[in-house]
């Protein structure tokens, strides 16, 4: 089929609270091709979690999912049962959260929460299912054995495997001694090591899709470094692809190939990292690199702060939501928000200055546009 | 762990000495005492039942003498009874309360925590406003009133004993009775626990981690909101299984409730220290158990002297 791993549609999620309905996420669009790894990037409440949390289905009530499409591997993951999504979630798409500290349950040790995972979704492999077949003296029996292997039918890993498996995963993911560690409990461990047992947890089915949501916010700098790292080496080994959820522009730099800029609700940009990096389209990205400290050399440089507030999402601006503090907002940008104007082959805006009838200014490209 | 048991049982003799003191003397210091009638005994009659009883002794000596006793395992005769010791008393009395606690404890333990979790998983439902509903007439209704309509229904019911514990369905009334306020407080604070529970961090992982509901309420949830449950519970046994002074008296149960009460009010010494030293030593048991179990429950908790 196509070669993207995820492809959100038009996904519209709100939380219908007695105030009134908070429009978490407004019409959402974009993928993540196999393999990759995409940065979402976006302040509090600009609805970048509420979308991954939509494709897990974990948004609790008063939130649903309104409208829209999310096909995960070529399946609309909003369509399927209750059941199938949970057979998929710590299977097929595994979430690792920003908290490490009460993100594991306090009161069991990481062996028992770590193997009843595995034993929740993984089968033993084919071949030791197949070698298992063949010990079986009855020649009936076997023969129908052998052939629920082949219709993918085997049994769950005992509890040895499973412990086995969760050693190896807590050592894949740089926990020292881990048949040691595995039978001690979540307060036994710094927060950066309890980062590293969710991750083991996480990809311990082998999940074709990891989704990140801020995992190193609540880390120090050099245990988010470690993590980062250790996220890299996992993609580039066991090829998961990883979104990557977080409000910070240096992280996105150092891991992700593709970034999707939200706010308000919205992709305001999308494009490669250079692209956003290097030539930002849209006044909210821009804003986002001019406060960032840049030189680090000790010159005093002025940072530049984007003026006002986020938007108040029970009643989100009609238009684009970023006019009321965008220096270039013209009469439409308060009317109609814009839609994703293509700029290069891989990078879209959301601004009307990329409209063919917009003014020249410096540093946005025309491009064709819509009106 | 043993030494920790150790210090444990240590503390445990010296608070229990304490209570026994304060007791002993506080009752000494209330005027009158066990042989003052409202027509005064004969001067003679009162100084020899003191000299059997050893009541002529100075107090230091009474109370010496006691405790030797005490160690011995004698609480000594009553007063007020004296076809009786304190510990035939005890004896007769202490089981009669224990199967309606025992009961109380099971009953509540088996309704109020699933109705808890019922209501939590239900929340903001009729189901949820009904359970909470009883539950609070459950603790504002006092047992007495309840133990009265069973005795007005009872009256009516031809197979329903107005009081006694005679037959199975005699046990109905006084256990219900017993159970109405804490049956109702385990219930709301299961319900709030979890709800509390609920919203954690680390359920969110369980479920993104695809276990199921029924494992992520019954084995993830649960085992975190009994810990506040668990508090509650320890001293919540030892004070049902020490019985109600009200629910006996109402139903007509020979328990140490009662003799509680009618010791203190004929200021029976010994039975009074008697039934206290129980009260303590079982209270100071069931907080010690609850220390344990925390520690079973919860793996933070450790338990170190």
């Amino acid at each position: 089929m196509n070669n993207n791993m995820l492809e959100i549609k038009n996904l519209e999620t709100s939380f219908f609270t007695h105030l009134g309905e908070v429009k978490a996420v407004r019409n959402i669009s974009y993928d993540l091709k196999k393999g990759g790894i995409l940065g979402v990037v976006g302040e509090s409440g600009s609805g970048k979690s509420v979308t991954l949390l939509s494709v897990m289905r974990l948004i609790e009530e008063p939130g649903k999912i309104k409208n829209g499409e999310i096909f995960f591997d070529g399946v609309d993951l909003t369509k399927i049962s209750d059941s199938e999504i949970q057979d998929i979630r710590g299977s097929e798409i595994s979430m690792i959260f920003q908290d490490p500290m009460t993100s594991i349950n306090p009161v069991f040790t990481i062996q028992n929460q770590m193997v009843e995972v595995i034993r929740r979704h993984m089968r033993i492999s084919k071949e030791l299912a197949i070698e298992e077949a063949n010990d079986i003296n009855n020649i009936n029996k076997r023969e129908k054995v052998l052939e629920d292997i082949e219709k993918g039918l085997r049994r769950k890993l005992n509890k040895q495997e499973a412990l086995k498996r969760a050693i190896d995963y807590l050592g894949l993911v740089g926990i020292p001694e881990p048949e040691i560690r595995i039978k001690q409990y979540p307060h036994q461990f710094s927060g950066g090591m309890r980062q590293r047992v969710l991750i083991a947890m996480a990809l311990s089915c082998e999940p074709k899709l990891l989704i990140a949501d801020e995992p190193t916010t609540a880390l120090d700098v050099t245990i988010q470094a470690q993590i980062l790292d250790l996220l890299k080496k996992i993609q580039k080994e066991l090829g998961t692809s990883i979104v990557f959820i977080t409000h910070d522009l240096g992280v996105i730099a150092e891991l992700c190939e593709n970034v999707v800029v939200m706010y308000g609700g919205m992709v305001m940009e999308k494009g490669t990292v250079n692209e956003i990096f290097y030539s930002p389209q849209h006044p909210y990205t821009q804003g986002l690199h001019q406060s960032i400290p840049k030189n680090i050399t000790g010159k005093k440089e002025r940072l530049i702060p984007i003026e006002g507030s986020p938007p108040d999402l029970m009643d989100p601006p009609k238009g684009c939501p970023f006019s009321p503090r965008c220096k270039h907002a013209m009469q439409i940008c308060i009317e109609e928000a814009a839609p994703l104007t293509k700029i290069t082959e891989s990078q879209y805006s959301a601004c009307w200055l990329q409209d063919k009838n917009a003014p020249n200014v410096e540093g946005f490209t025309k491009s064709g546009g819509v009106k | 762990m043993y030494s920790y048991i150790g210090k444990k049982i240590i503390s445990s003799l010296i608070t229990l000495l304490i209570v026994i003191t304060v007791v002993f003397f506080m009752l000494r210091a209330i005027p009158g005492g066990p042989f003052t009638r409202e027509k005064p005994l004969p001067e003679a009659t009162r100084e020899r039942l003191e000299e059997a009883y050893g009541l002529n002794e100075p107090i230091i000596m009474q109370y010496f003498i006691y405790l030797g006793n005490l160690a011995q395992g004698d609480l000594g005769p009553s007063f007020n009874q004296p076809a009786y010791t304190v510990n035939e008393l005890l004896i007769e009395g202490i089981p009669q309360t224990a199967k309606i606690g025992g009961l109380a404890v099971i009953f509540i333990i088996s309704l109020g925590i699933p109705l808890g979790v019922i209501s939590a998983l239900k929340s903001n439902t009729s189901i949820d406003y009904g359970v909470m509903i009883i539950a609070t007439l459950g603790i504002t209704v006092p047992s007495f009133v309840i133990g009265t309509l069973f005795i007005l229904a009872a009256r009516d019911i031809s197979w329903m004993p107005v009081g006694g514990l005679d037959t199975p369905v005699a046990f109905i009334g006084p256990v219900v009775a017993l159970s109405g306020y804490s049956l109702s407080f385990v219930a709301r604070l299961t319900r709030s626990s979890m709800l509390e529970v609920l919203r954690q961090d680390y359920i969110r992982t369980a479920r993104a981690n695809g276990i199921s509901e029924f494992k992520v309420i019954f084995k993830h949830a649960l085992k975190n909101s009994l810990i506040p449950v668990t508090t509650y519970i320890g001293p919540m046994i030892a004070a049902l299984m020490t019985g109600s002074f009200v629910i006996e008296k109402i139903f007509v149960i020979n328990g140490i409730g009662k003799y509680f009460t009618e010791s203190v009010q004929a200021q029976d010494y010994t039975l009074v220290i008697g039934v206290t030293i129980f009260y303590a030593a079982f209270y100071i048991f069931m907080v010690f158990l609850v220390d344990i179990l925390y520690s079973v429950i919860d793996p933070r908790i450790k338990m170190e002297g």
